[in-house]
């Protein structure tokens, strides 16, 4: 699968992203979220809900914590952000999106962008970071 | 001619920063040795920051993710400290980001709620590119500046 297939992600699709236990207050998404780590070579990592559930997501975490953060497709997009399929890189569901990627990420106009992309996510958290114990 | 840019001191830029959140009263010493109110939502960061520095295995990575240093998590405790004592208002958020740097954020009230006038502040600490201050607001206008840390009798 490659970019091409990006066109039949429909606008109304809902992306997931898993928000690691990294920060506190824990609750809170931040900026960090969205930065992309160095396995990113190819784009920030989301995956597809309707392939994906959040529980699943929180359930491969490597730590205890983790939470979920959701936006369309079409909001994704009208940030001027593409999303291309990969699940051969990052099984069922995945996407990435390349214009923020891991060797671009301390460009000025990228920064920008994950500061949107935070914002947008921070608008609908599926599930809050955080232990049950606080 | 390029006139090299001269670092912003960093405890003068977060006091400047707009803050949107009531500070509680406490007098406490500044920096300058003057009373100021201060912000009690550091506590809990300055002790999350202790934690990591007394044992960094704390901070969960994901795999992959580069962890902070240790060196860098001292740098993030004594800059809480400093920012704490000197009144600054306590950031929104507090995260280790997967690249291995430390961001303090700031968030404005709308932020997160869909509305256009969103603006957040992110000072990021990183072993590669040092200490950096980045504004960017709903417009998408972004800047961002070298800042200079020298920590003062605490």
């Amino acid at each position: 699968m490659n970019g091409g297939l990006a066109e039949v992600i429909p606008d109304e699709a809902v992306l997931l992203r898993r928000i690691p236990l990294t920060q506190f207050p824990a609750g809170q998404i931040a900026f960090a979220n969205f930065v992309p780590s160095p396995r990113d070579t190819d784009g920030l990592s989301l995956f597809l809900q309707s392939v994906r559930s959040a529980e699943s997501l929180v359930a491969a975490a490597p730590r205890p914590g983790a939470g979920v953060a959701a936006a369309t497709a079409g909001e994704i997009r009208r940030l001027g952000l593409t999303l291309v399929f990969s699940e051969e890189h990052g099984g069922p569901g995945h996407c990435h999106v390349p214009e923020i990627r891991y060797s671009v990420r301390n460009e000025l106009p990228v920064k920008a962008l994950i500061a949107a992309l935070t914002e947008l996510f921070a608008r609908r958290i599926v599930v809050r970071p955080g232990l049950p114990n606080g | 001619v390029i006139v090299p840019v001269q670092p912003l001191d960093l405890v003068e830029h977060w006091l400047s920063l707009p803050g949107d959140s009531p500070v509680s009263v406490a007098s406490e010493p500044t920096r300058a040795g003057v009373g100021r109110a201060v912000d009690d939502r550091w506590r809990p960061i300055v002790a999350n920051l202790e934690r990591w520095a007394e044992d960094p295995e704390q901070l969960e990575v994901e795999v992959g993710d580069v962890r902070p240093t240790l060196g860098l998590v001292k740098l993030a405790l004594e800059i809480a400290r400093e920012l704490h004592t000197a009144g600054g208002v306590a950031p929104t958020v507090v995260s280790a980001a997967p690249d291995g740097t430390i961001t303090f954020e700031r968030h404005s009230s709308s932020f997160g709620q869909g509305m256009r006038d969103w603006r957040m502040f992110v000072l990021t600490l990183s072993d590669e590119t040092g200490i950096e201050g980045l504004r960017v607001a709903a417009d998408r206008t972004a800047s961002r500046f070298d800042l200079h840390f020298e920590s003062g009798p605490v």
